[in-house]
């Protein structure tokens, strides 16, 4: 079993700022990087929405240690129920991107891979990485792919926080999805990184939600747009190759788009001449589904009516439990829903042709098959 | 196939050209928008992305007589009314509907003209007996939007209070805008919230992530924040606060009715956390309260894959209400939609489930109480 979605973060601040340079430590106040005792500053920022019980699993913080902090405590609530290969996501640290000071943003996301290599892959066979990328610099971002993007146990790349504002599709984002693809690595977009204040994204159409109950129900919208931007911006053309999983939206909402997408390509396609196929199409060859948090109806025969209305479905969900999160899906809670002929399919087989394992690979990188950005000239019927 | 009467939620007419509204306005502002004409404008633009045919109007509505698609009661009577057995449509105005002008109190008064204008223009020059309209709601200053409905609620040709433009920037359950419902709840009229207000000048994110970058994903994606409305005016208490009040929600599509309300009803006990007004299961105030319109109906590459996921949600033949959005490019007519649907949705979706949800007079004709020649009246 292959879980694609587990959280791990750091006990204290001090614990990721120990893998900065000296310099950053002084500029963030490391205990006794300078004298007095000023209060580090806080790195991360500001997340607006939280729930009134609490984030997290209740068993997953011990001695005050915060939730995926603890490697015994993964491995005992979680790598040891029989995981395969688990994919770490990172918590807060799915912030980084939306760090206002983008040379602090580089080195928080440098740091943040070291520590998961050295805390964290370094112990144990079956975790495994994704390169969090600094995107609000294009060109930092490829460095850090270009520095640790061969670890052999990296995986992909994680688009998490939304760093330029703008849907993941966009031009200016390319040179990332380039760098990943020349890999073989997957892109992994987790929701919540649009509801991050410093993004200048909302993470609703329509206006900000007013209590954490209205963000929940919706973290998945700016999953939506993302997805849009995508097949729209011609990503997918221009690397061929490269695959999506989108994650901590669950799996309802692909379905509510998906259909009229596909009927507007036709109307529109004189704007975006360089998409090729329906998005159906892309989302069958480019495009991947996290089950977590896999919300369905009350009847579980209902959520797999829905999901049965896309045909092939099972081969474009791919489990992740979402620990240590308050709505953690474990493998039971998922089976219990899905079809059991579905099974190896979602626990295993889509993952395992999903991420890229073992390290640096030279992949024969298809070429692209449209010139992205240019207009077609069109021929126009000849009036006899 | 389905050849019973239909109810057609939104019908989009016009004005001939903009001296028609001005004429409406009350002279202090005919006095600020005439001098000069050009300064000041009427209607926030809407071509953020251009539409690829240079209009999002079907071709063959441009009237011969000129002016834009909607304009011409005789076209709509000709090429709609009278191609299929409508009973009532509902007029809608047509997008951009003013409230997202800079100025409040203009804006106001630009709402306050057009109602006048349409019942004016449409309802009494026509006496057609099919017509029926929204009252389009000034939102910018809410007091005002209460104020119109108090003005003309009373109008027995006015069956549904229509909000479009999200003039301040919240969801619409958000208490900044209760004073309207409460005006509209008095007169028994259902709200009817019309997808695309989030644009417009309104400064609202209409996409959550980011803004798109091509018409293409901004027209995919309008589902979007109207889904927010709804969970706003569950979340906010507003069928709690007005337990009669109906709400049609208009050209945002269907498909993602499960995911809108799976998600509410797995967070209903933090509902009761943070909004303890919640009493009951968020899809039981949806399926009591709100009605959606069926346009633009999803196209799934078999027609039973659509009918197969609505079912998933419950009970959805009772929520859905035709309409046709005519004279948009993307037009639903009648029978494409009765084909789509299994029979026993047929009527419902057509004609029942709108007859029970708007503030119809008592004495609206039937069919077959319509003459053949009603369409002629003029």
């Amino acid at each position: 079993m292959i879980d694609a979605c587990v959280h791990h973060h750091w006990a204290q601040q001090s614990e990721l700022m120990d893998y900065m340079s000296r310099g950053w430590q002084e500029y963030l106040r490391q205990p006794e990087s300078l004298p007095g005792d000023l209060d580090p500053i806080a790195i991360l920022p500001w997340f607006p929405y939280s729930r009134p019980d609490g984030d997290k699993l209740p068993d997953s913080v011990s001695d005050g240690r915060p939730a995926g902090s603890s490697y015994e405590l993964v491995q005992q609530q979680l790598l040891d129920r029989g995981v395969e290969a688990a994919v770490l996501n990172y918590d807060e640290g799915m912030r980084t991107p939306a760090t206002p000071n983008t040379h602090l943003a580089r080195e928080l996301a440098r740091a943040s891979n070291d520590w998961t290599v050295d805390r964290w892959l370094s112990r144990d066979e079956r975790l495994h990485g994704l390169v969090l990328v600094p995107n609000q610099v294009t060109q930092d971002a490829v460095g850090e792919i270009t520095r640790i993007g061969d670890h052999p146990q990296m995986v992909g790349i994680l688009m998490s926080a939304n760093g330029l504002g703008k849907p993941f599709g966009h031009p200016a984002y390319h040179p990332i999805y380039a760098a990943a693809a020349e890999r073989g690595l997957p892109v992994v977009i987790h929701a919540g990184g649009d509801a991050i204040l410093e993004t200048l994204t909302h993470p609703t159409a329509g206006g900000l939600p007013t209590s954490y109950a209205e963000y929940y129900v919706f973290n998945s919208m700016p999953l939506v747009t993302h997805f849009l931007s995508l097949v729209a911006q011609g990503v997918f053309e221009k690397f061929p190759d490269l695959k999506v999983l989108f994650s901590g939206g669950g799996v309802t909402w692909l379905t509510a788009i998906l259909w009229r997408f596909d009927a507007e390509y036709m109307p529109y396609r004189r704007e975006t001449p360089w998409v090729k196929k329906t998005p159906s199409e892309y989302v069958r060859d480019n495009i991947r589904l996290c089950t977590y948090p896999l919300v369905g109806a009350a009847a579980p025969e209902r959520l797999v009516r829905l999901l049965r209305a896309f045909p092939g479905i099972e081969d474009v969900l791919v489990y992740g439990s979402g620990y240590p999160n308050w709505d953690t899906d474990f493998p039971h809670d998922v089976a219990a829903q899905l079809p059991a002929e579905w099974a190896d399919r979602v626990f295993s087989e889509n993952a395992r042709g999903f991420f890229r394992w073992g390290g640096a690979l030279s992949p024969a990188v298809a070429g692209p098959s449209a010139a992205v950005g240019e207009m077609d000239e069109i021929e126009l019927a000849s009036a006899e | 196939m389905y050849d019973g009467p239909i109810i057609d939620v939104d019908v989009h007419h016009r004005w001939h050209s903009e001296d028609d509204l001005i004429s409406y306005l009350e002279p202090e502002w005919r006095d600020v928008v005439e001098r000069p004409r050009s300064a000041v404008a009427l209607e926030a633009p809407v071509a953020l992305f251009h539409h690829t045919t240079g209009s999002n109007k079907r071709p063959d509505t441009f009237p011969d007589t000129g002016g834009p698609p909607g304009s011409s009661y005789e076209q709509m009577r000709d090429q709609y009314l009278n191609a299929f057995p409508v009973e009532r449509v509902v007029l809608s105005f047509d997008i951009g509907t003013s409230g997202g002008v800079a100025n409040p109190y203009l804006a106001s008064a630009l709402c306050r003209a057009a109602n006048d204008w349409c019942l004016d223009r449409w309802i009494d020059q026509h006496k057609d007996p099919r017509l029926y309209t929204g009252l389009l709601v000034p939102t910018q200053l809410p007091e005002d939007g209460a104020r119109e409905i108090r003005r003309l609620g009373d109008h027995p040709r006015i069956v549904e209070a229509l909000v479009v433009s999200n003039a301040l920037g919240r969801p619409f359950g958000h208490p900044v805008y209760h004073p309207i419902y409460e005006a509209a709840n008095e007169f028994e009229l259902p709200i009817a919230v019309h997808g695309g207000g989030d644009q417009w000048s309104t400064n609202t994110h209409f996409t959550a992530g980011g803004m798109p970058n091509s018409r293409f994903e901004f027209h995919t994606s309008s589902p979007m924040s109207a889904m927010l409305h709804i969970a706003s005016f569950i979340t906010h208490g507003v069928f709690e606060k007005f337990p009669k009040l109906k709400l049609v929600m208009i050209e945002i599509g269907t498909t993602w009715i499960p995911w809108l309300l799976w998600n509410l009803d797995k967070s209903v006990d933090l509902l009761r956390r943070e909004s303890p007004w919640v009493k009951r299961l968020p899809s039981e105030y949806f399926f009591d309260h709100i009605r959606l319109s069926s346009q633009p109906l999803e196209l799934s590459p078999d027609k039973r894959q659509l009918v197969e996921l609505l079912e998933s949600a419950g009970p959805v033949d009772e929520v859905i209400v035709f309409a046709s959005d005519y004279p948009h490019w993307d037009t639903d007519d009648p029978s494409y939609v009765a084909r789509r649907l299994p029979e026993s949705w047929q009527r419902k979706v057509l004609y029942e489930n709108c007859l029970h949800t708007l503030r119809w007079p008592s004495d609206a004709l039937r069919l077959d109480e319509l003459s053949p020649a009603a369409a002629s009246v003029t």
